[in-house]
């Protein structure tokens, strides 16, 4: 959503609320009419306002000490935000590790096992294999871009045209590719095989 | 687009509300001690000088001081104190996001450390970014925003890990599908026939409004709004449709469609619970 957009939305939805903290029962009929362009922005925001923000405090008048908790993550937000990730240490261990996942967590939100991830994070997989799925879910699961991903799995930046199939082999460098490897994994399940097979064959690899 | 007259006067009744804010901000703004001062971090750290110092002027300090300057142990110092008075809050916030969700105990420790660091992290990216320019304004309301955005951004990475792993989501209390689908019923008479019903009345009365919300959120958002308008304001089907540009028909079938999402969800939740205790 671009800036000044979001922010006339936001303006919109602060009057809501206004009248909501006020005890004036805002009705979301109302703003409907007034701001049909803003439909679904503003039902969305006010649908997710009364099921997770309404009744908390909104007092910040203290300055208590910092738990153990908010220091973890102010410290975790910093390094995110002001240390960039240097070209050289772009593994996937140190992406997981800005997002607080451990092997087993990253499998999991993979849908993959810790040995296949394992070897991912080594480089032990013939990088030109695995398919665009797996790059896809790192992306979302580790909020990085496509880019990042792919460098810390060995992979070149994204190519402005697609590969061939015939042009993969050309990459091809001893290393087991990811459906040997998903073959030879003793802890993916036989329907996380499956899974993965699917994609495999949808994805001509 | 035309303002009809109720509508332009609650704006410039907005607008001036804003306006007499922004002074207000701006006044704080220009009484802070010297930038970098014993006496201005006293009044940013010390608890009982705290309150005299609303967060959007820290978020001002720390953009047009600390940034300005490329001063970064003091930004990093102001985003501790913004972090620290908003502790109560977040940690309730992380709280509520994860109360429906049904977790081992470590696994909600995880989470919740995962959802803390994504909000730091969002609210840092916007403080430092000195487009934002309503944090300065109205900081509690963009703070519910930033953290809408890490919730979504959080679901739908959970979301799809759970499934992956058919684990149980979040809890559909069925009772209130029932009552939702019983004023359905209810209300498709009344729209017929055009006579209130206290039945349809009283059931709709008990579901609760936290609940229906964590509920709709479930749905797509041109779903949500339809019963939103239907089951909580009780706006008849007709007045949907005039207030959306769509046919009775259509918010009927909106309903429809939003219903059964809602009972699949349950029904594949119920097969999980079965499940388990089989």
């Amino acid at each position: 959503m671009e800036q000044a957009h979001e922010e006339e939305i936001m303006r919109i939805t602060a009057e809501f609320i206004a009248e909501q903290e006020a005890g004036r029962k805002p009705r979301l009929e109302e703003y409907v009419r007034r701001y049909p362009q803003y439909v679904d922005e503003i039902a969305d925001f006010v649908t997710y306002y009364y099921a997770v923000e309404a009744g908390l405090p909104t007092d910040t008048s203290s300055v208590p000490s910092l738990s153990a908790g908010s220091r973890a993550a102010l410290d975790l937000a910093w390094e995110r935000v002001t240390e960039p990730l240097a070209e050289n240490s772009l593994t996937l261990a140190t992406l997981a590790r800005r997002r607080r996942y451990t092997l087993t967590r990253l499998a999991a939100a993979l849908d993959l096992s810790e040995d296949i991830v394992a070897q991912l994070a080594r480089r032990q997989i013939e990088p030109e294999t695995i398919p665009h799925e797996v790059l896809l879910r790192m992306s979302r699961v580790l909020s990085q871009s496509m880019n990042i991903v792919r460098q810390a799995l060995g992979l070149p930046e994204l190519p402005s045209t697609p590969f061939l199939a015939e042009e993969r082999a050309v990459y091809h460098s001893g290393l087991p590719s990811f459906s040997e490897a998903l073959l030879a994994s003793q802890q993916l399940s036989a329907a996380q095989k499956e899974r993965w097979q699917a994609v495999l064959e949808s994805e001509d690899l | 687009m035309e303002k009809d007259i109720g509508q332009a006067g609650d704006d410039v009744f907005q607008e001036a509300a804003f306006q007499a804010r922004r002074a207000r901000l701006a006044g704080l703004y220009r009484t802070l001690p010297p930038y970098g001062s014993a006496e201005f971090w006293h009044l940013l750290e010390r608890d009982e000088e705290a309150q005299t110092l609303p967060l959007e002027v820290l978020v001002r300090v720390l953009r047009e001081e600390a940034m300005a300057r490329g001063d970064t142990q003091a930004q990093r110092r102001i985003f501790a104190v913004i972090i620290a008075r908003l502790q109560c809050s977040n940690e309730q916030w992380i709280h509520a996001v994860l109360s429906g969700e049904r977790l081992l105990s470590g696994e909600r420790q995880a989470l919740a450390a995962d959802l803390y660091a994504d909000l730091c992290e969002q609210l840092l990216r916007a403080f430092l970014d000195p487009n934002q320019r309503f944090w300065e304004e109205a900081f509690h309301h963009c703070l519910r925003f930033a953290r809408r955005h890490v919730y979504k951004s959080f679901m739908s990475r959970e979301g799809y890990w759970r499934k992956t792993t058919s684990g149980p989501g979040q809890r559909i209390p069925r009772t209130l599908l029932e009552s939702l689908e019983r004023v359905q019923r209810e209300k498709k008479r009344e729209d017929e026939w055009d006579v209130p019903d206290e039945r349809a009345e009283q059931a709709f009365l008990l579901v609760e409004q936290k609940e229906i919300a964590a509920l709709l959120s479930r749905l797509p958002v041109h779903l949500r709004t339809v019963v939103w308008l239907v089951f909580w304001e009780d706006c008849s089907m007709k007045r949907v449709g005039e207030l959306l540009g769509i046919s009775d028909r259509t918010v009927r079938n909106r309903l429809r469609a939003a219903l059964a999402q809602l009972r699949r969800v349950l029904v594949a939740e119920q097969e999980v619970v079965d499940g388990a205790s089989a």
